[in-house]
């Protein structure tokens, strides 16, 4: 117990004293991972837009193929991709492996899954008149779809929260992907894993605080916003 | 008027193929405002939808300003000229302001012409001190409002009115109707929907029905109240504007009914009536139910059948004269004979020979009084007390119906009505009731004793009938002369 308070104050020591190696660790976690959100969830919102009102053939397969993907393990993700990229694999020659832009393809992965079910489940309880409304008040498709984005904004942010909570929290795919390289590919929750097999629980615990302490201010952030939304109207 | 858009052969079904309606022909004129009314499930929003484009018929010819245009280029068309409203209509999680300006911000504006244009609207819906609240929290009522201005900002050519008026306060249902009215002012053509058929009088042009039972099912039913040309509306807005006053009907009578109405037997014993009753007169508008088929007469017109030198109809317009505010003769032949009479005739509004049920309730719809008196126009020898008596009984027993009783048995067709009952009578009769006694069994019904005046409820059915009945009139004739 004494030493779990005493990794703990040397935690805060770290946190504070401004580690230049500790916050280079902290930016490459929330760089790969915002990247890898900000380009899934374009794609992401049009296919599960296209989910909840087209009707096609095959259109309940992929449904029920990604609400499975959700369970996909991360260290699953990582082996697959790492046979892609590795030299002898298919695209080996992109020289991808151990790199951020193979970590970012990991996460896409990881999290384009939970958005599409997400957003699908979002989109799909959208108030049908939404739609109805703004195509007969003469917007394009695309206009409408926007609008209907637009209206359900709530359900989709929360869907994004919740995919960049995964992907800035997942160890397996990045430390298979990028190898955990200083200063390049070593992220929040790898340089933890590293930093727990050699004893150093400190910065592990730094890492820890920061990584909880971002997910509480992404969602007071959005509770925020919720909330000014309601009573400016 | 010409028509802008037509739909002919228009199908529709619902999933496992079942056919939602089947509608030969569809027209819609410019500056016009179709009521069309029918029960739950018979297909009037799946129309409405199909009209804005927003949902797909099985079949539709389609006429768009005299060019044929297959659905796909309809469809663009009706995006663009067309604003459906739902019934519960949908605001934009916006303010009232932003959600007038959907519309306009796609329609290539810029800023300021839109800003300006919204300014305008709001003030035009008396909404300006709502501008910046959201529209979700406005009542049913502001939305109602919001919805309109909203679609009217893009200066459509139709409008579609999904049940604009279903569960609004008074003050609401007010308001929208006027807003109603003003786009018509401004050359919208309009569809409304409802449930309450008599709203059509409000603000309808026409009136279609769609209908779920019976031989017209699944179809648009033509013959229609409201398809009237214009000259017969204005005379009936006249007719109504003499009852508002107060003014005898009479003034708007043919000089030879009116002569008829000082010579009749019956109207002279009208003296004998207490004059200071306290019937609202003004307030009973009088159906002659002479709509049937009279195949006992070999299909003579029995309104029209002359009892000693005067059709029947003349004898009871004459009774009923002094007894209501106004007089409606419910007929579906010989329109040009009944016509001459200057009371508004009104045809069944749903198929034709249905029975006195379509009578009473077309009459009912025509009406803006709060009683509907019904008689036969069979029955020559109508009691000066018919009206006075019945309305009595119907209060003293807080029915609903006062139906007249010959002491043996029931005389329904003579009878005195609510006008609340036209929601109940029609979706009775949408449903396939057809009988005059069922529908009565479902309500309040005061029994009105009538036994002493035997003669009331003589009428004609034979040829035989017609000579004793001829023969009675001359001895009833004497002895008030004498």
């Amino acid at each position: 117990m004494a030493q779990l308070l005493d990794t703990s104050r040397q935690a805060l020591v770290l946190l504070f004293s401004g580690d230049p190696a500790l916050w280079s660790i902290v930016s490459i976690s929330f760089s790969v991972s915002l990247r890898a959100v900000l380009i899934a969830t374009p794609v992401a919102f049009l296919l599960a837009f296209l989910l909840a009102h087209l009707r096609f053939p095959g259109r309940r397969v992929l449904i029920s193929t990604f609400n499975t993907l959700l369970a996909l393990p991360a260290v699953v993700v990582g082996l697959t991709i790492y046979m892609l990229l590795s030299r002898n694999g298919p695209f080996g020659d992109l020289k991808l492996l151990f790199t951020q832009t193979g970590m970012v393809i990991g996460q896409i992965v990881l999290c384009f899954p939970l958005l599409v079910a997400f957003s699908h489940a979002t989109l799909q309880a959208a108030d049908q008149r939404a739609w109805e409304t703004a195509v007969t008040l003469g917007a394009k498709p695309w206009q409408a779809m926007l609008t209907l984005m637009c209206e359900v904004r709530y359900g989709l942010i929360a869907a994004v929260t919740a995919a960049f909570g995964r992907i800035i929290a997942e160890v397996g795919s990045s430390m298979m992907i990028g190898g955990n390289i200083l200063n390049y590919t070593r992220n929040i929750t790898t340089a933890i894993a590293l930093e727990t097999s050699k004893g150093e629980f400190a910065q592990g615990i730094a890492l820890g605080i920061i990584l909880l302490l971002s997910a509480l201010l992404l969602n007071f952030a959005l509770t925020f916003m919720q909330a000014r939304d309601d009573d400016a109207l | 008027m010409s028509v802008f858009l037509q739909l002919k052969h228009l199908r529709k079904s619902v999933n496992a193929g079942e056919r939602l309606f089947d509608i030969d022909e569809f027209s819609i004129r410019e500056n016009t405002c179709i009521v069309l009314s029918g029960g739950n499930g018979a297909g009037k929003t799946t129309l409405l939808k199909i009209l804005a484009g927003l949902d797909k018929p099985d079949h539709a010819d389609i006429l768009y300003d005299g060019e044929h245009l297959p659905w796909k280029l309809a469809q663009q068309k009706l995006f663009h000229d067309v604003v459906y409203l739902h019934q519960q209509p949908y605001m934009f999680d916006k303010t009232v302001a932003e959600n007038i300006a959907y519309g306009l911000h796609r329609s290539g504006l810029n800023r300021a012409q839109v800003d300006e244009k919204v300014d305008q609207a709001l003030h035009w819906a008396q909404l300006s001190k709502l501008a910046t609240r959201n529209a979700r929290r406005l009542s049913g009522g502001e939305k109602q409002r919001v919805a309109l201005t909203r679609a009217r900002v893009l200066s459509p050519r139709l409008l579609l009115l999904d049940e604009p008026l279903a569960s609004m306060d008074i003050n609401a249902r007010e308001q929208t109707i006027d807003l109603i009215k003003r786009l018509k002012s401004e050359g919208v053509s309009s569809i409304v929907t409802s449930h309450e058929p008599h709203i059509s009088t409000l603000i309808g042009d026409e009136h279609r029905h769609l209908c779920k039972t019976g031989p017209c099912r699944y179809t648009v039913v033509k013959p229609f109240l409201f398809q009237r040309d214009m000259e017969q509306r204005s005379r009936l807005s006249k007719q109504h504007k003499t009852y508002a006053s107060g003014e005898p009907s009479a003034g708007l009578h043919l000089e030879d009914c009116a002569e008829h109405r000082n010579k009749s037997p019956v109207n002279r014993s009208n003296t004998t009536m207490n004059e200071d009753t306290t019937i609202p007169k003004q307030q009973i508008t009088a159906v002659i139910l002479a709509g049937g088929l009279a195949r006992r007469m070999s299909g003579q017109d029995k309104g029209l059948i002359e009892i000693n030198g005067r059709p029947m109809l003349e004898h009871i317009i004459a009774a009923l004269i002094p007894q209501v505010g106004g007089i409606l003769i419910n007929a579906n032949r010989n329109l040009d004979q009944y016509r001459r009479y200057a009371y508004p005739v009104i045809e069944d509004m749903m198929g034709e020979f249905f029975g006195p049920l379509v009578g009473m309730a077309s009459g009912m719809q025509a009406t803006n009084t709060d009683y509907l008196l019904t008689v036969p126009c069979d029955s020559p020898f109508i009691p000066p007390v018919l009206a006075e008596r019945l309305f009595r009984e119907l209060e003293d027993k807080q029915a609903d119906i006062s139906v007249a009783h010959d002491s043996t048995r029931m005389q329904p067709v003579f009878a005195l009505l609510r006008k609340g009952l036209l929601p109940s009578l029609m979706t009775y009769l949408e449903d396939g009731g057809r009988k005059i006694d069922t529908w009565y069994a479902e309500h309040r019904l005061a029994k009105t004793d009538f036994s002493d005046w035997p003669d009331a409820f003589i009428n004609i059915n034979t040829p035989d009938d017609k000579q004793s009945v001829e023969q009675k009139m001359i001895r009833q004739k004497d002895v008030h002369i004498t």
